[in-house]
């Protein structure tokens, strides 16, 4: 009866594949959210005109960004709700442990965020169509960066970012579980510490966007935002292993 | 190898202690029952024998194992009680298959012929299940799931009584063939006095007894007769529970532990011995004998104080 032949990665293995079945639905919630996006999009980024006595130029710029920023918040969201109550407990109905319940949620949502990123990249697309189809506008430019090598780097990267963010999503979750006094204490911290930051100088822009998303460097890129998220993750992870369930 | 082994374990919910360090062990392969009145902390050891909360003090162990974050005891052991969480996305026979999946003593006949005997629908929902449903197919998780160290807390929350008689035969029948550490506990005692073989009670967080279940069906007798045929010696016995019939008679619930001489005079003074079923011997065990009177005497203190207010408006 009793077996004392059990492994942590097996039972990982099992329970990455058991979260991809419960958890399907945060497909539909990326579904509904990148078609929002898209439809936001719609309106363009930008416009410029310009005319003459017989003629009159209108150019709309459309491009991803609100795509790939809503797929961001989705990311942050989602890792967000993983760590409430209903499902971590959903994790205890069968064989876990903390450990390997949090290292299944990582690898869960490293997926998910691939496949966010992936149709977040694709959805660009999906918006030239619709522009193309749906306006009686000329289309000047179909493709921004050229080459199979960008378009890696540009998913790449942007997986990296949903990654990251889900990171931040998830300790962020584990802090509020861990003491539900973060709830309001978390949000008040990070806004105060924006402010206070501010007004001493040093702008959040230069601390975070700059060290992170205007790396020219596509390599140190990676090792930058792999390191931010690492962090995060690792405080998800020490706070997860002091939780109980259950009370 | 002891199942289970509990050394001092204490459990504090901020200032309330839950527990008062329980001591106790258990071997393997048997059933036993964890009896105790509401809020006396069984919940709170079984959630610690399976890893769900941690002890604040003291040492619990399962098949030598610390319970709390440990695979190997939560591969071997399943806690069923009536507030277990599924994913809501997932069918009821979808979560049987993942049971499958993470047990490796699962017996997936024994869950399918069990989920269609109690006419569960495939496609149903745990979360739109009734309460009585809910706890049925909770069982059927904890037997199917065969797990060495099995834990059932007050599994038969809402069924009725056909489906509790099914149960309690399912386990039976289920530990015969597969025999395996079954912690039961449940409010109805009189209903798996035959189940249990050893019996643990609890009383405000402190183990009061843990017997096997002959001794603890003669564990107290009842003694009635009249005041002046109550020998000297029965003062220094322990009362469970004493009860005057009119003002000449009275019924003593005690502690069997009288000697066959004793018995004897007893008798000859026509007092009346008569046995006490284990369920009601739990009731006296823990029940009125904790210095604050039964039940009558809130209810006497009541209607007398209000009594008198109304003579006094008056």
């Amino acid at each position: 009866m009793y077996s004392a032949d059990i492994s942590t990665a097996e039972v990982v293995k099992k329970q990455v594949s058991y979260k991809w079945r419960a958890y399907i639905s945060v497909f539909t919630s990326l579904v509904v959210i990148q078609l929002l996006a898209v439809l936001f999009s719609l309106n363009g980024t930008g416009m410029s005109s310009s005319g003459g006595m017989n003629y009159n130029i209108r150019v709309e710029y459309y491009n991803a960004d609100m795509i790939m920023i809503f797929t961001i918040f989705w990311g942050f969201i989602t890792a967000l709700l993983l760590t409430t109550k209903a499902y971590r407990e959903d994790d205890f109905a069968f064989v876990t442990n903390r450990t390997s319940g949090t290292l299944s949620t990582i690898i869960y949502l490293w997926i998910i965020c691939s496949i966010a990123g992936f149709a977040a990249s694709l959805s660009g697309y999906l918006l030239k169509v619709v522009v193309f189809l749906f306006t009686s506008q000329e289309l000047l430019s179909n493709n921004g960066a050229e080459g199979a090598g960008i378009y890696v780097m540009g998913l790449v990267s942007l997986i990296l970012t949903i990654f990251m963010f889900a990171g931040f999503g998830y300790a962020a979750g584990m802090i509020v579980q861990w003491n539900k006094m973060f709830v309001i204490l978390l949000p008040v911290l990070f806004i105060g510490l924006l402010i206070s930051l501010e007004s001493a100088g040093y702008s959040m822009d230069r601390f975070f966007f700059q060290f992170l998303f205007s790396e020219q460097n596509f390599w140190l890129f990676i090792m930058k935002s792999l390191a931010v998220s690492t962090a995060a993750y690792v405080i998800a992870f020490l706070i997860s292993n002091r939780l109980e369930v259950k009370r | 190898m002891k199942a289970v082994q509990c050394k001092e374990v204490t459990k504090k919910y901020g200032r309330r202690t839950a527990l008062h360090g329980v001591s106790f062990s258990m071997e393997e392969n048997k059933i036993i029952g964890l009896a105790g009145r509401n809020g006396a902390g069984k919940t709170t050891l079984l959630k610690i024998l399976t890893g769900l909360l941690k002890e604040s003090d003291g040492e619990a162990e399962v098949y030598g194992n610390r319970p709390f974050n440990n695979l190997l005891v939560s591969a071997n052991s399943i806690y069923i009680d009536d507030q277990m969480n599924f994913p809501t996305s997932l069918t009821l026979k979808e979560i049987l298959e993942e049971g499958r999946r993470f047990y490796h003593n699962w017996d997936h006949t024994l869950a399918m012929n069990l989920f269609d005997y109690f006419g569960f629908h495939p496609k149903g929902h745990h979360n739109e299940l009734s309460k009585g449903k809910e706890s049925t197919f909770n069982m059927i998780i904890g037997l199917a799931s065969r797990s060495a160290l099995t834990i059932f807390d007050e599994p038969t929350t809402g069924m009725d009584a056909a489906v509790r008689k099914d149960f309690y035969r399912a386990l039976l029948k289920d530990y015969l063939a597969y025999p395996r550490t079954i912690l039961l506990s449940t409010h109805h005692l009189e209903e798996v006095e035959d189940l249990l073989e050893e019996i643990i009670v609890l009383q405000k967080g402190n183990l009061l007894l843990h017997t096997s279940m002959e001794d603890m069906k003669s564990y107290a007798v009842a003694v009635s007769g009249r005041n002046e045929s109550m020998p000297e010696w029965m003062k220094h016995k322990v009362f469970l529970y004493e009860e005057k019939q009119g003002p000449y008679e009275k019924t003593i619930i005690l502690e069997n532990d009288l000697t066959t001489v004793e018995k004897e005079e007893l008798k000859r003074n026509g007092v009346q011995l008569s046995a006490v079923s284990a369920s009601d011997a739990f009731v006296y065990m823990t029940g009125e004998a904790n210095g604050k009177g039964g039940l009558d005497d809130v209810f006497s203190g009541h209607i007398n104080s209000g009594s008198g207010q109304k003579t006094s408006q008056l």
